[in-house]
């Protein structure tokens, strides 16, 4: 039992360690995301437009539009992490990210045109590219590799809200008021789903 | 004392935020996964189905416009709360997506020949997992909503905190050091790499 104990706990807290800057990321970014107005840069929006010139994309419409953004990116020397979307028969919108930068590229198909615009750079856009990141559908390994460590994050605040209920149990003074304190967020969220 | 007033927060915090904690993983792996999880049914949204259909006669003055009435109208048939209106010039007919968590409620108000059409959407897990996992700030007028925003916020700043609070009790318990210091360098070392390649 001792073994366990000490099993749990040390998971508990390695777990958290290993998986500290996601979760100060997380955290922080969603105090970004909650709270726009607070920390967001004045020209974080505003697209500056970096380069306009002649280009004829190869579409296939019967091809899912990824593949085909991916083989235009991949002949524009861009590839990487990318959206794509055709709001229009004559308009494709691709947008290639990293953490730290995000470009645009706006095909105008009728007239064989693409427009190519930049964001201004500024920390609280980094850190909100941090948090939305994920998914298993971008094309490199990084992302692939940073999807993998996204469950590992989901599943490790599974394993720390176990650990923690067994731990706190274990604590026999303190369980009157950690049975107070779980009644409670449970009856809070459960009066949320109603009522909201 | 310092010590333990951290160690109680840490712990009492994280007993009492549970649901929002399961929410946010559970949401998380939703998200990861949409392709996935969205092969898991037939349609891209949930569907609606019609609760109740019936007169409303109200008439509204012309100077009011679609979020006046779209509240006037909630208010009453008793579901205030966050909300989306869209108005059709053509027929004056109003759509009301009423936000509920664990289902959005659309009413639809036509003036003529006064009829309110009410439809609740079907529950879907990973829908109402994400639409929780987006629900956020202050900028309905309803207090509940700011309520709720206010625990999205403690949950928020309670995710920074367990982590500092848990560096801080393992460096006052003097135990796992060696461990300790490799997870934390391991965690931080990764963390670093993916930020160069990403």
């Amino acid at each position: 039992m001792k073994n366990l104990d000490r099993l749990l706990r040390r998971t508990h807290l390695y777990l958290g360690f290993a998986l500290l800057p996601w979760f100060m990321m997380y955290g922080f970014s969603s105090l970004l995301i909650s709270h726009p107005g607070w920390f967001s840069s004045d020209d974080a929006q505003n697209w500056t437009v970096i380069e306009e010139r002649e280009y004829h994309p190869q579409l296939d419409e019967s091809a899912d539009l990824r593949d085909s953004a991916e083989a235009i990116l991949a002949d524009l020397g861009m590839k990487g992490p990318f959206w794509a979307n055709q709001p229009s028969n004559e308009r494709l919108v691709l947008q290639r990210f990293s953490f730290w930068n995000s470009t645009r590229l706006t095909f105008d198909l009728a007239k064989g045109r693409v427009t190519v615009e930049g964001q201004p750079q500024s920390w609280d856009k980094v850190i909100k590219r941090m948090h939305f990141r994920g998914g298993f559908i971008q094309p490199t390994w990084a992302d692939f590799f940073w999807a993998i460590v996204v469950d590992l994050v989901c599943f490790a605040i599974l394993t720390w809200i176990a650990t923690g209920v067994y731990m706190w149990w274990k604590l026999k003074r303190l369980r009157r008021w950690g049975a107070v304190a779980i009644a409670a967020g449970a009856v809070s969220f459960i009066l949320f789903m109603i009522g909201l | 004392m310092l010590s333990t007033l951290i160690r109680r927060i840490h712990m009492y915090a994280g007993l009492f935020l549970i649901p929002w904690m399961l929410v946010y993983s559970l949401s998380t792996l939703v998200m990861n996964h949409r392709q996935w999880v969205a092969s898991w049914y037939s349609t891209a949204q949930p569907s609606f189905q019609l609760v109740e259909e019936k007169d409303y006669g109200k008439q509204f003055s012309s100077d009011l416009d679609s979020d006046l009435r779209a509240d006037a109208i909630l208010g009453d048939l008793g579901m205030q709360g966050a909300h989306r209106v869209r108005s059709s010039r053509d027929n004056g007919e109003l759509v009301i997506e009423r936000f509920a968590p664990l289902g959005t409620m659309r009413i639809t108000w036509r003036p003529d020949p006064g009829k309110i059409r009410i439809e609740r959407e079907d529950m879907r897990a990973s829908t109402i997992l994400e639409r929780l996992h987006r629900r956020r700030g202050y900028q309905h007028p309803y207090l509940k909503e700011d309520a709720y925003a206010f625990f999205v916020d403690a949950a928020i700043v309670m995710m920074m905190a367990w982590s500092l609070s848990g560096v801080w009790m393992w460096w006052d318990m003097k135990i796992g050091r060696k461990w300790g210091w490799i997870s934390l360098g391991g965690g931080a070392a990764l963390y670093a790499v993916f930020m160069v390649l990403m």
